[in-house]
């Protein structure tokens, strides 16, 4: 094949060049504010839109907690040109619609995709539902138990107050800012005025992006947009929404909760990581030192996985702007949970050894991603969600230079980054396991008073006035 | 629109036929055309019959070797082996020891596995043009010589009692074991809960793999899809040279039939203090080689569309709720829901389903639950890997790609009066599964509804 007859060099020559420096999509900012985002790709007759808002839990409110996350599913409901949601569920079938939405601490996604013959109907029918969402009382009623069952099916999870109290440990007073579920208390008692509220704060052009993927002609997708999206428009005198920074990341807080239906043991280290808007050249790092981990011949990955020392073992670093979280895991067998938490804390220090990560690993890294990329690029329907995400959460400046930059990432600068942000700092490290396994493995349970200090917010009973309304059936 | 006939002619794009809001037709008679001009079909020197499909433009690459054998044709005491053999198998080959495959599949970015099926199996390449040589000889070592070394069988039993052992903690997962006791009888070729699975590996060792290496591993139980934009000579000639001096083996098919109904076995709790109940349904539907197979198909689009009509839209009732058709050769159907109010949400799926049963939808209707399926359709040809596994599947129960090249156009033909007699002829016999806390649910919420479904009660009424 042409790639191998130019041999090794030419193909790591390759995989530094700048193969992916033409970004496949065109960005524009409308008068309104909205920027429009797309990429064109006729392999099917489809097209992809996506409505992304940079709102979620860092938008909120300990009063609006969750409530970006109801507005979400309200989005689905009644606007001026549809009067409910029956008859908005009626034209998502006309349009042969499929669809969803997502809230995430840092964005919001609404997304459908649909025959692109549709694409006139389907930028209207986006239009509508975020500037003239009509958020009835009658609606908001029926949503908020529909919300509450899915806030249940997260409760029901063995790992709920796990999650829940690491990040009361983390962010203290502030933690709402990173839970876009919620709680209970105030998901039950959302009003109206407050989805209106959010409305105005954050569902607005300035502060969101329109993006499309798949079979369109640009300049008709460019008049579509602007004859369906010019009448919505920022409030007078809109501002972005500023909340209050977070706490100092806590001192080292390690405990073990025990919770029926938990099978084997995982073991977590939380470490405050970068944030991709003023930490840039760290969080291409810890990218980099992801892939690095789960590198087949690497020496974690030996170790840890290969070897059969627990069942799944890595790194990871979820990019966000407003805050910044480092996580360590793996699941083992109850009897080895004290043995691998040890050895896990200990084998950081490894990492910023010269021998520990090889130039070949990372050359391979490098290519990895490349290739990913390319599959990425095969998918418009999700490439254009991603796309989203990263507009979101990092902007597409850093996006755009991303690929670049990890290209360019050595390893003096992921061992840079691991002594900068891991050696020596403080987690919260903790271990989930079963109480009969916990007992067999002599461990106890020493979150109960941590449980106690902290998700009072999560233990309230639901409201005697959450029954089923009375229905047509 | 763009102008689709251009671009046909250019990129062999799919479109619907002139689809507008009045329209009946989900795609062209040319797109039809067009699929089925860019997929050849080949044989190996063996026989192993070779399907190519051409993406043009494009330098990614998929192949999907389907082997006809799955859990089915695995006896009680063996069932485990199916997916112990297949994680087992693409982990280190006689040809290349595990470090060496570790560092090709890194090297040259190739995604190489197999997964067992229930009827089908599949080993796997996703790669770039580029390196299709490399994946080529990677995935023939996995298919023909896997290594099966201590460690590794040591390893994947490991990994395998684990996650059978995980399988409780997700209450959503752990319903489908709570219906499958008591929809599939002790026996039965689908079965396999994680506690029997667990038995069973006890007593499985080194050899069994390599048994089932030999029994399985034969050019008449293999068939081969390529998406690629490669000329189609060259990936047959390449893996003519790979592939081609794989033997023959004795097959013997394993006949499935659907579970039949046992009156004392149609309802099934676990307890488990939860704040939502889980619950889940199975029943008997059109299997993948039945007439019904494609109206089935919209049948349930509309069954899950109306259960999250009513009970989510209207009701309040649940977050998640709906309905889907598994097709096998028995074809099962699966109704699942979690709701706080699981009385009335049994009630309200009463509701549902008597309603359906009674309505004559209008054209109009009918057309609208098409749009939505049309549109899954295209999506499930937007990647090379989902192209070659809707493909391979298409093989799998037909033999030919036409069943997946003109589903659109097949699905134009079920009307109304279709989904009515559908309804009644499927939608009974139910079993129920639910997990949920002993004092929040009654069991005869959950009898009742199924004695409101049994087929034999209501025809005892008539």
């Amino acid at each position: 094949m042409k790639f191998l007859a130019l041999g090794l060099s030419a193909l790591i020559s390759l995989t530094a060049s700048s193969a992916f420096a033409e970004q496949p999509f065109f960005a524009k900012k409308l008068d309104s504010g909205l920027e429009l985002i797309a990429m064109e790709s006729h392999k099917v007759p489809l097209v992809t839109i996506v409505l992304a808002v940079r709102a979620g839990g860092m938008t909120e409110t300990p009063e609006t907690r969750g409530l970006t996350h109801l507005w979400e599913h309200m989005f689905f409901k009644g606007n001026k040109r549809i009067p409910n949601q029956e008859a908005f569920n009626k034209r998502i079938r006309q349009l042969g619609i499929v669809y969803n939405g997502d809230t995430s601490a840092e964005l919001v996604r609404y997304y459908f995709t649909l025959p692109s013959a549709f694409l006139d109907e389907g930028l209207q029918f986006m239009a509508d539902a975020i500037s003239t969402p009509l958020l009835e009382q009658v609606e908001l009623e029926k949503e908020r138990r529909v919300v509450l069952n899915e806030y249940e099916r997260s409760e029901a999870q063995p790992s709920f107050d796990y999650r829940n109290l690491e990040r009361k440990l983390i962010y203290g007073q502030e933690d709402y800012l990173r839970d876009p579920l919620g709680i209970r208390r105030v998901i039950e008692n959302a009003s109206r005025e407050q989805l209106y509220k959010i409305k105005d704060e954050v569902m607005v052009p300035s502060n969101s992006a329109l993006l499309v993927s798949g079979d369109f002609i640009p300049a008709e997708l460019e008049k579509m947009v602007a004859k369906h999206f010019k009448d919505w428009a920022d409030p007078k005198d809109w501002k972005p929404v500023v909340r209050p920074g977070f706490q100092k990341f806590p001192e080292n807080v390690n405990f073990v909760m025990t919770r029926a239906n938990v099978q084997n043991a995982s073991i977590q280290f939380t470490f405050q990581g970068p944030k991709a808007k003023s930490d840039v050249a760290d969080s291409f790092a810890a990218d980099v030192l992801v892939n690095l981990l789960e590198h087949t011949n690497g020496k974690f990955y030996k170790k840890y996985v290969d070897s059969g020392l627990t069942f799944g073992a890595g790194f990871s670093y979820y990019t966000q702007s407003q805050a910044g979280e480092l996580e360590v895991t793996a699941v083992t067998k109850a009897e080895d949970a004290t043995k691998v938490q040890k050895m896990l804390l200990e084998e950081m220090n490894e990492w910023t050894k010269e021998d520990y990560f090889t130039a070949d690993q990372l050359e391979d890294v490098r290519r990895n991603l490349l290739i990913n990329h390319k599959r990425e690029l095969n998918a418009p329907s999700s490439y254009i969600k991603s796309l989203a995400f990263w507009w979101g959460v990092t902007g597409l400046d850093y996006y755009n230079g991303y690929l670049n930059s990890l290209q360019k990432t050595g390893l003096p600068e992921v061992r840079e980054f691991v002594k900068k942000w891991l050696i020596g700092k403080s987690s919260i490290a903790g271990i989930l396991l079963s109480p009969q396994d916990a007992k067999a493995a002599s461990l106890k349970d020493s979150s109960q008073a941590l449980v106690a200090k902290y998700l009072g917010d999560y233990k309230v009973a639901p409201k005697a006035s959450n029954q089923a309304p009375a229905t047509k059936g | 629109m763009c102008n689709k006939t251009l671009l046909l002619a250019i990129t062999g794009l799919l479109s619907f036929s002139g689809l507008s809001l009045a329209s009946t037709s989900l795609v062209s008679e040319e797109s039809i055309a067009t699929q089925k001009k860019l997929t050849s079909v080949h044989k190996l020197k063996n026989g192993t019959p070779v399907y190519v499909r051409t993406i043009p433009d494009s330098d990614i690459l998929s192949v999907v070797v389907s082997y006809s054998f799955g859990l089915k044709d695995l006896p009680v005491g063996r069932k485990v082996l199916n997916e112990w053999y297949w994680s087992a198998k693409s982990l280190a080959t006689k040809t290349y020891p595990k470090a060496e495959m570790f560092s090709l599949k890194e090297k040259y970015g190739l995604g190489v596995g197999c997964t067992g099926g229930i009827e089908f199996s599949t080993c796997s390449l996703d790669a770039i043009d580029d390196y299709w040589d490399k994946g080529v000889a990677v995935l023939a070592s996995v298919i023909k010589e896997p290594a099966f070394t201590d460690e590794d069988v040591k390893l994947t039993r490991d990994r395998l009692t684990a996650k059978l052992k995980n399988t409780p903690t997700d209450p959503g997962t752990y319903s489908n074991e709570i219906i499958n006791e008591i929809y599939y009888p002790v026996g039965h070729p689908y079965r396999l809960n994680h506690d029997e699975a667990l038995k069973e590996l006890e007593g499985l060792k080194k050899e069994d793999l390599n048994k089932l290496q030999s029994a399985i591993t034969g050019a008449n139980a293999m068939r081969i899809v390529v998406v690629t934009s490669m000329p189609a000579d060259k990936v047959v000639k390449d893996l003519n040279a790979a592939l081609g001096d794989i033997k023959t083996v004795k097959l013997a098919p394993v006949a499935v039939s659907a579970p039949k109904i046992d009156d004392k076995k149609t309802y099934n709790f676990h307890d488990r203090e939860l704040p939502t109940a889980y619950i889940r349904m199975k029943f008997n539907a059109p299997g993948a080689k039945e007439k019904d197979r494609i109206g089935s198909k919209l049948l349930f689009e509309i069954l899950s569309e109306e259960l999250g009509e009513e009970i989510r839209t209207r009701r309040s009732l649940s977050y998640s709720v709906g309905s889907a058709i598994l097709q096998y050769n028995a074809g099962l159907g699966l109704i699942v829901a979690s709701t706080s109010k699981p009385k009335e949400t049994l009630e309200a799926m009463h509701v549902v389903i008597e309603a359906l049963k009674k309505k004559m939808y209008s054209d109009e209707e009918i057309r609208e639950y098409k749009n939505v399926f049309a549109t899954n359709y295209f999506l499930t040809q937007e990647t090379h890997d989902s192209l070659s596994s809707a493909i391979s599947s298409s093989l799998d129960y037909h033999g030919t790609t036409d069943e997946l090249y003109e589903l659109p156009k097949q699905l134009e033909k079920v009307t109304a009066a279709d989904i009515n007699r559908m309804a009644n002829q499927y939608l009974k016999d139910f079993r129920v599964g639910v997990i949920y806390g002993r004092k929040d649910f009654e069991d005869k919420w959950a009898t009742d509804f199924v004695s409101q479904h049994l087929a034999s009660s209501n025809q005892k009424k008539k």
